[in-house]
């Protein structure tokens, strides 16, 4: 049975969403920087306003009256490029931090920024629209609007990093803690999304749903009959008379449903405890912040909207990393997470009824060694096969056989010697025994550059076309690997991003190749 | 008959041509039980007698320690190159066998055996050769050949293009993005980056029953191969009283066996204790299975249960282990790669779905399940599948910088279950 499924029709008979964690997985900035904004339908390249800032009361407003005049737009944004500037000029005190280089065994100091920046939006597509408008910005020759956009394709970059806090939308904060009766797409809609987990008093989530959709969108995409009916005659204004007053004012309206939902937002998910692990994943974000700086300070900074050759498979190792580290870290925080796993069967829950911490076992070279026994009674029968392997802690078992209410384990790592078995549960504790272990970390083994079977070998045809980076909506710019990884588990070390090839950065970046990466 | 052993005859003789040439890399395309492993251990042996010392990269453990008894076998002196982890499996052979966690370890082998993720530990700078054997191509990443690549100068890549597809536990939309698709299969990757290798296909299986090799090779291959074996050559004799489904397979090669259409989850009860009823009839009742070696009687490790999700494999073991029956593999698709059984009972990857994922129509997937057998196989199935796949066509979007595959895994589906209804019997 998925535990999903189930809160998904709790919610829906109660007509009100059901938390589905009891801990914050993602790190919340006590000051992020929010962006919610329209641009010209269709052209994602032309804003029309946004409202953008740390202050909850004191938001700025970004209007172009002209979205179509280049001159207007790049003046408009070059106010929000200071703004951005000021806010990230808060996030670079470094502290020095001792890390283990190489092979592990040697020591060096680093500097790492004490905090990042955060920028929250309302939802995916804005997300998407921030990544759009560090590409654009990034090109060109005016440097304010080039580092903004640099920035913003750092900050972009981070998204498709699993467990990465830089860039949080609205959407996914709620949707990673509380489950709808609504379909997973309908989700995507901020307002209804709060409807459903805080509907005003004496509504019902449906009814409050309805509403939300009454009210003006999200963005970055306005609403057309808005479009028709407020802002041509506000443009047209604008234009003829010179008068943004009324433009100003109807772009203040339109944003500030967005804007009050997004805090609404991140005040809910505050809320919760934080679970143990985001520090030790926020601070992989803070040394990929710590290396964009070095590199936007030393001028290296370079994207590629599309990575290839050894990049993209680091790349993948990465995600695969973070995907699996991220897996188990909300599990082992929350209780609500492996809740998921006990319904399906994958974990067990239960109290020790007896202990046989003297068993032994002829091992395959004749020894005997230490394999003490565990008997679990649960409150449902464990459905899983002899040989499965679960985890208390550092503590490894395997099922020897269940009953309808017991099973009966074998300890095979973490309590195997005489003087580790105070580390066994003692009889009527209570456990969880879990499917996940202590997270082993694998190199990635990469060369340095491809091998022969995976490159042609034909001399390459000429260079390929310019990227039109504004072309490529669907194909946003995939961060290449962060060596920062928390892998967990590895208390004293922290992840050795001096490699860290950097994000939106490919090959013949900063990091030169041989580098240690991960000295995890 | 003969024809068919002078074809096989002639292909591995352009293969032992090819590895003896020139070209930089050789494929050989083999279906399902064409004798790859056979192939792979003469072509070592071949290698041996002229000298060469062969690394061969395997892909998982199973495959690894399989490969080295078989190679020991011939009297090979054959090393195994594992992970801390590793243990010797039972029926590990005393002699010709070192084993080692380095390179170093298997000093004076004359053919070494790793899996992929075991070779990308060894640097180039200790040792290259100048060819490498790579044993199944097509379950390999493109991602684990540029971790071995560097290691050979040539390459001899043999394979069932048929198999799965290569996985990742990351989120996939992320890594389409990338101008690289690391998770090629290595074979179609060597293909793409060198497309004037040779690909020698292997045409004959000498796995599949004459009845059930036309079914293989309409539904998922795009070269056409055909049976080794005789029509009369092979039977299964079950004793009276036999599950309908079993019998309609011992005597055609295929049943699928139908559950009343229903949506449940994926660990679909139901079929749970279906097929663990299914196996307990086979491994208790009176079965024989005879070839031309002669008759023998069914063992439990000739039957196998072929599962789509790891869960079921755990449902399915936990009742069989309650009906007392231990012995019998159970697993799935993806770690029944490469494996060989006499009967196998499969769950059909789209049974009692709502939707049709890309993940649960792969035509791999299903291939996988469907083609382990040697006498007979019981696919097991909600009813209305069909339905299910004309509600669902296939919309898997093109990515750029890939290969389409060569097979599509909706069209697999709809031929596979086509040429299955004839043999469909319904449940009770």
């Amino acid at each position: 049975m998925s535990l999903d499924v189930y809160q998904r029709l709790l919610a829906l008979s109660r007509a009100r969403a059901v938390p589905a964690a009891s801990r914050a997985h993602r790190h919340l900035s006590p000051r992020p920087w929010l962006l919610t904004g329209y641009h010209l339908a269709g052209e994602p390249s032309a804003p029309v306003a946004i409202r953008y800032g740390s202050f909850r009361d004191s938001p700025k407003l970004l209007t172009v009256a002209e979205p179509r005049d280049r001159a207007l737009r790049f003046a408009a944004l070059g106010g929000l490029a200071r703004d951005l500037a000021t806010y990230l000029s808060r996030y670079t005190v470094t502290e020095p931090v001792v890390r283990a280089t190489g092979s592990g065994r040697e020591l060096e100091v680093d500097h790492c920024c004490v905090d990042a920046p955060q920028l929250v939006v309302p939802n995916e597509a804005t997300a998407h629209w921030v990544g759009l408008l560090g590409q654009y910005l990034r090109t060109l020759d005016d440097p304010v609007l080039a580092a903004a956009g640099a920035h913003l394709g750092w900050i972009a970059s981070r998204r498709h990093l699993p467990g990465s806090s830089v860039l949080l939308t609205a959407t996914d904060l709620l949707t990673a803690h509380w489950r709808t009766g609504q379909l997973p797409t309908e989700d995507g809609h901020l307002g209804r999304l709060l409807a459903w987990i805080e509907p005003p008093a004496g509504a019902d989530a449906w009814q409050a749903a309805r509403d939300a959709e009454a009210m003006p969108p999200a963005g970055p995409a306005s609403d057309p009959s808005w479009d028709q009916v407020v802002l041509r005659p506000a443009l047209e204004r604008a234009k003829q008379q010179g008068d943004v007053r009324r433009l100003k004012l109807a772009a203040a309206e339109v944003l500030d449903g967005a804007w009050r939902d997004t805090w609404a937002a991140i005040d809910l998910v505050r809320m919760l405890p934080p679970g143990e692990h985001v520090a030790k994943r926020w601070e992989s974000d803070r040394w990929s912040w710590t290396r964009h700086r070095e590199r936007v300070l030393a001028g290296t900074v370079s994207f590629s909207a599309r990575l290839s050759d050894v990049p993209a498979y680091r790349f993948l190792h990465e995600l695969e990393t973070r995907t699996a580290a991220l897996e188990r870290q909300m599990a082992l925080d929350d209780p609500l997470v492996m809740a998921r796993y006990l319904a399906t069967g994958e974990a067990v829950a239960g109290v020790v009824f007896k202990r046989d911490p003297e068993h032994t076992v002829v091992n395959s070279g004749g020894r005997s060694v230490l394999r003490p026994l565990l008997w679990v009674r649960t409150a449902a029968a464990f459905d899983r096969p002899a040989g499965t392997e679960l985890w208390w802690g550092k503590v490894g078992m395997v099922v020897r056989g269940s009953t309808d209410d017991t099973v009966e384990l074998m300890v095979t790592s973490g309590a195997v010697t005489r003087p580790k078995l105070n580390l066994l549960p003692d009889t009527d504790a209570e456990v969880v025994l879990a499917p996940f272990g202590p997270l082993q970390y694998f190199p990635d083994n990469l060369p340095d550059e491809l091998p022969w079977p995976t490159r042609s070998s034909r001399p390459k045809p000429a260079p390929e076309p310019e990227q039109d980076d504004d072309l490529d909506t669907d194909l946003a710019p995939a961060a290449p690997a962060a060596a920062a990884v928390d892998l967990g588990g590895t208390p004293g070390r922290v992840p050795g991003p001096r490699a860290d090839p950097g994000d939106g950065v490919p090959a013949g970046g900063t990091a030169a190749p041989g580098e240690p990466r991960g000295a995890l | 008959m003969s024809s068919a052993g002078a074809r096989h005859e002639a292909a591995i003789e352009e293969v032992w041509d090819r590895v003896r040439g020139t070209d930089r890399a050789v494929v050989v395309d083999s279906p399902p039980g064409a004798g790859k492993s056979t192939l792979v251990r003469e072509l070592a042996k071949r290698l041996v007698a002229v000298g060469e010392h062969v690394p061969i990269v395997v892909q998982t453990n199973d495959q690894a320690d399989d490969l080295v008894i078989a190679l020991a076998g011939a009297g090979l002196s054959t090393g195994r190159l594992h992970g801390q982890e590793w243990t010797p499996p039972t029926g590990w052979p005393r002699t010709k066998v070192r084993t080692g966690t380095k390179l170093g370890e298997l000093g004076g082998c004359d053919v070494i055996v790793g899996t992929a993720a075991k070779w990308a530990f060894v640097k180039a700078d200790e040792r290259t050769w100048p060819l490498g054997v790579i044993d199944e191509a097509y379950q390999m990443s493109a991602a684990a050949l540029v971790r071995v690549g560097h290691l050979f100068d040539r390459l001899l890549l043999v394979g069932d293009p048929g198999q799965l597809a290569p996985f990742t536990v990351a989120d996939e939309h992320s890594v389409r993005s990338l101008a690289t698709w690391p998770l090629d299969t290595a074979a179609g990757t060597l293909l793409r980056h060198h497309p004037d290798t040779p690909v020698i296909p292997l045409p004959v299986s000498w796995r599949l029953a004459p009845h059930t090799a036309p079914v293989i090779s309409d539904a998922f291959y795009t070269r056409a191969f055909t049976a080794g074996a005789a029509p009369t050559d092979r039977r299964l004799e079950l004793a009276s009283l036999a599950h309908p489904a079993l019998a309609h397979a011992a005597e055609h090669g295929w049943a699928l066996l139908e559950l009343p259409a229903a949506h449940v989850p994926r660990t679909d009860p139901a079929l749970v204790a279906t097929l663990a009823d299914l196996v307990h009839q086979l491994v208790t009742a009176d079965v024989s299975t005879v070839d031309p070696s002669g008759p023998r009687p069914l063992s439990r490790a000739d039957v196998a249960v072929g599962v789509v999700h790891r869960d079921q494999k755990a449902h399915v073991e936990a009742a069989l282990q309650r009906r007392g029956v231990t012995g019998v593999t159970v697993d799935t698709a993806n770690r029944l790669q490469g494996r060989q059984y006499e009967v196998v009972l499969a769950w059909h990857p789209l049974s009692g779905r709502r939707d049709a994922s890309a993940f649960h129509l792969e035509a791999g997937r299903l291939c996988v399940l469907a083609s382990r057998h040697r006498q007979a196989c019981v696919v097991v199935s909600r009813a209305g599948v069909e339905e299910q796949l004309h509600a669902y066509p296939a919309a898997e979007p093109v990515w750029l910088g890939t290969d389409p595959p060569q097979v599509d895994g909706w069209e697999a589906n709809r031929a596979f279950l086509e040429r299955l209804a004839p043999h469909r019997i319904t449940a009770r």
